[in-house]
């Protein structure tokens, strides 16, 4: 591994030429702060997306006669066992 | 404050992000020289963190050695990321590992002195080439570290470096008139 001992100090000054950026830590944490918040949006859409068409499904479908608060329920819980 | 983290307190987390981030942005900056990519890799390393603060708060493993493998093999991730769009695009062989297709400015429109013309060429190394060679001329780790740190053997190391030597002679001396 030593038949680099010319070129290292060049290698090491082009690895340098670039600076560290102060503002980096701040903009992570932005960053991963948004990332967690739409982690959380987008099971509580497909909560609502399942509730509405297990109601969708209930009103206009056979099963008209059922309560729309069991729809919603059974298409959430549709939901999660397919995720599951 | 990992073990607050790992329990989901988010503010915990953002002190450690915080505290933590600087060291792996500039390993990142400093392999890709670009801050957009640089920015990418440091979050991907502190959303795994994040995703597994939990489990480390139990294994109370030392951060900073988990963290710096993990930046140093996601740069290796990005840059053949990279290079697989590339191959996509332009067609090439799959079984040439991909050089990161992404040089700067500077570098794309010739380099004019010693320093930029070295950076231009450690730009179109491998991105195993030239993770080895960062950790070992750079940060100054032994063949044995940087191999534990990038996950494969100190001979592979040993390979990886000649060979990224050999082609930042031809690309350097190349150019010399």
């Amino acid at each position: 591994m030593n038949d680099g001992d010319q070129t290292d100090p060049k290698i090491k000054a082009a690895f340098d030429a670039v600076h560290p950026d102060p503002d980096a830590p701040a903009r992570t944490v932005a960053a991963l702060v948004r990332r967690r918040s739409k982690d959380l949006l987008v099971p509580a859409w497909w909560t609502a997306g399942a509730g509405l068409a297990g109601f969708a499904l209930a009103y206009f479908g056979q099963g008209a006669e059922m309560e729309a608060t069991s729809a919603i329920a059974d298409g959430t819980a549709l939901l999660f066992g397919g995720l599951q | 404050m990992l073990s607050k983290a790992g329990q989901g307190d988010e503010r915990a987390f953002n002190t450690l992000v915080l505290r933590h981030s600087s060291f792996v942005h500039t390993i990142a900056l400093r392999f890709t020289q670009n801050a957009a990519d640089a920015d990418e890799i440091t979050q991907s390393v502190f959303w795994t963190l994040w995703r597994h603060a939990a489990r480390w708060s139990r294994e109370r493993a030392r951060l900073r050695t988990w963290l710096y493998r993990v930046t140093v093999n996601r740069c290796i991730d990005h840059g053949r990321g990279k290079g697989r769009w590339r191959r996509l695009f332009r067609g090439g062989s799959p079984d040439v590992e991909p050089a990161d297709p992404a040089p700067t400015a500077e570098a794309r429109h010739g380099a004019k002195d010693d320093l930029s013309r070295v950076q231009a060429a450690l730009l179109t190394l491998a991105p195993r080439q030239r993770m080895a060679l960062f950790l070992v001329a750079y940060e100054g780790l032994s063949g044995a570290d940087a191999a534990e740190a990038m996950g494969t053997s100190p001979g592979a190391v040993e390979q990886l470096l000649a060979r990224a030597r050999k082609r930042l002679r031809e690309l350097t001396e190349g150019e010399t008139t």
